[in-house]
């Protein structure tokens, strides 16, 4: 088995810590992660990529420089453009309607359509755009299960205390809803 | 152990405080900044101590003055503070003091990008700084390999009593992979070594760090046993890997994360029936010169340098142990431009369908 999954939007929309938490939980799993982030100087607002590979031990993923992914996670219009070639044919798409606006030109792909930061909103956990994201990606491409993410989520934010715990718990349950339609 | 994530550059920075560095000194330069940021907050906790440096020259003079007294100390960089730490290195070296020197390669030359590249190669393995020495290099290719190499190079280092390079490309001082962490390694100073300047109670012996050698034969003697040196290392000290070479007909040279890409495209190239291995330097200095010189170039019909460096700077070693017998070929990027799987995938193919043709 192996994944590759290309995380983009720009810096401040919590792309490298989706990407570090997909790494992080594939890797408590006993799998192989391998997380590579790529971003210029700016802190906020600039591009920001990040490419996890998950794989096991008898089909290994090597090079962190990969071309071509199996899931791409486009949180902004210049990422869906950039990233869209790069996806395999029969791979997963999960795009951010909430920011994008066009529609991909492909019909070789599944598509996952989110509007994360409206249901960030209605949850009242603004921040958590990319765990909504997540729980569409873990739901549609069953490269992790959703307890197993859900669980990785509750050791992650045991120190912010339950409330915080439960509101992002709340908001990866919104995006597996919609990965699970697909 | 359970495995957890980390960072390469924070996997080089622990392996080295649990291999004994007790004292690190440095100076901030991308991509290499999460090793002083790490090391500013894990040296305390045991005791060690942490100096950011007013400039590269003190910090490697800092690891000058702490290793004089016994100390394993460590400093790391990225090319252009390299060759700022370059007199430092020289002077470590001349006065038979270890040290570990950790450099997270970027584009070069000058001021050059902050995106990683291997652009360090001639630097690292020629000449780091005047008077003809040579350092072990180390260059892994995954945040384990990091671990494990770095661990024990503090014991190289004082076996040698010669600094030790370890060879990060900025792409893997970037990525975080699951790592198993070794034991901390008690260092009992109890006795101070001969080279010490730290005399412990009760201890009498002479004590002196040569400089300057004003006897001129005593540093002929120095270059005369380092010459030794260097070959015992060749002899004792080659780490190297073989990835599917065993009925190749082309073999693809590469180190670092070069190295992980071409496994990947080897493995399509394999695919497509294209018989493709791979050797991987592990050290750079000593080179794998054997294992290069000793292949079968009756089956063996072409070399591929794959590096990230343009024009590749281990195409002269490389062609040195080939010696004539097969084309050497390269394929590289550049000044922080990387290459992925498919890239070096279609290159390689390109260079083997064109010399058959040829």
């Amino acid at each position: 088995m192996k994944t590759t999954v290309i995380i983009s939007g720009f810096g401040g929309q919590g792309v490298m810590s989706a990407g570090k938490m997909l790494a992080d939980t594939a890797s408590e799993l006993g799998l192989n992660a391998i997380y590579l982030p790529e971003y210029g100087p700016q802190q906020r607002g600039g591009k920001a990529k990040c490419t996890v590979s998950v794989s096991d031990k008898n089909d290994t993923v090597y090079s962190p420089l990969k071309r071509y992914c199996d899931c791409l996670i486009a949180l902004n219009d210049l990422s869906l453009q950039t990233f869209l070639p790069q996806l395999k044919k029969g791979g997963i798409l999960v795009m951010n309607t909430s920011i994008i606006k066009s529609e991909p030109d492909r019909d070789d792909i599944k598509i996952i359509k989110v509007p994360a930061d409206d249901i960030a909103m209605k949850v009242k956990n603004p921040k958590a755009g990319n765990l909504i994201i997540l729980g569409a990606l873990t739901a549609a491409a069953g490269l992790i299960k959703g307890e197993d993410f859900k669980s990785s989520i509750e050791k992650r934010f045991k120190s912010k205390g339950q409330a915080v715990i439960n509101s992002n718990l709340a908001a990866f349950d919104e995006g597996q809803k919609l990965g699970k339609i697909v | 152990m359970a495995k957890i994530l980390m960072k390469g550059c924070e996997a080089v920075a622990e392996a080295a405080v649990r291999g004994g560095c007790r004292f690190f000194a440095g100076y901030p330069i991308t991509p290499q900044n999460e090793i002083p940021e790490y090391m500013s907050r894990r040296l305390p906790e045991v005791g060690g101590t942490f100096i950011q440096g007013e400039s590269e020259v003190a910090s490697i003079s800092m690891v000058y003055g702490a290793s004089s007294v016994g100390v394993r100390a460590m400093t790391s960089s990225s090319g252009p503070g390299i060759s700022l730490k370059s007199e430092g290195a020289s002077y470590l070296s001349g006065t038979m003091l270890p040290a570990l020197i950790v450099d997270v390669t970027r584009g070069g030359p000058g001021l050059g990008s902050i995106q990683p590249s291997q652009s360090d190669y001639f630097q690292l393995t020629k000449a780091l700084g005047h008077g003809g020495f040579h350092m072990m290099c180390f260059a892994p290719e995954s945040c384990q390999e990091i671990v494990d190499l770095t661990y024990n190079a503090f014991e190289y280092a004082e076996r040698d009593r010669n600094p030790v390079i370890m060879c990060l490309d900025g792409c893997l001082g970037a990525i975080m992979e699951q790592v198993e962490l070794p034991e901390m390694k008690e260092i009992h100073r109890d006795k101070g070594e001969s080279w010490s300047l730290y005399r412990h109670e009760g201890e009498k012996r002479d004590m002196h760090i040569l400089t300057p050698y004003l006897m001129e034969p005593q540093l002929e003697q120095l270059n005369r046993m380092r010459a030794k040196q260097y070959l015992s290392w060749q002899k004792n000290d080659v780490k190297v890997e073989n990835f599917m070479t065993d009925d190749a007909e082309f073999i693809c040279i590469a180190y670092g994360v070069s190295a992980r890409v071409a496994k990947d495209a080897i493995i399509m190239l394999r695919h497509d029936g294209y018989k493709v291995g791979l050797i991987r330097p592990i050290t750079l200095v000593p080179y794998p010169k054997a294992q290069i010189a000793g292949l079968d170039y009756g089956r063996v019909k072409g070399i591929i340098d794959i590096e990230l460096a343009i024009p590749a700077q281990m195409k002269d070693d490389i062609s040195l142990q080939v010696a004539g017998r097969a084309p050497v070929y390269e394929y590289g990027r550049t000044g922080g431009v990387l290459f992925d799987d498919v890239e070096i995938y279609g290159a390689v193919k390109k260079i083997i369908d064109s010399s058959r043709e040829g």
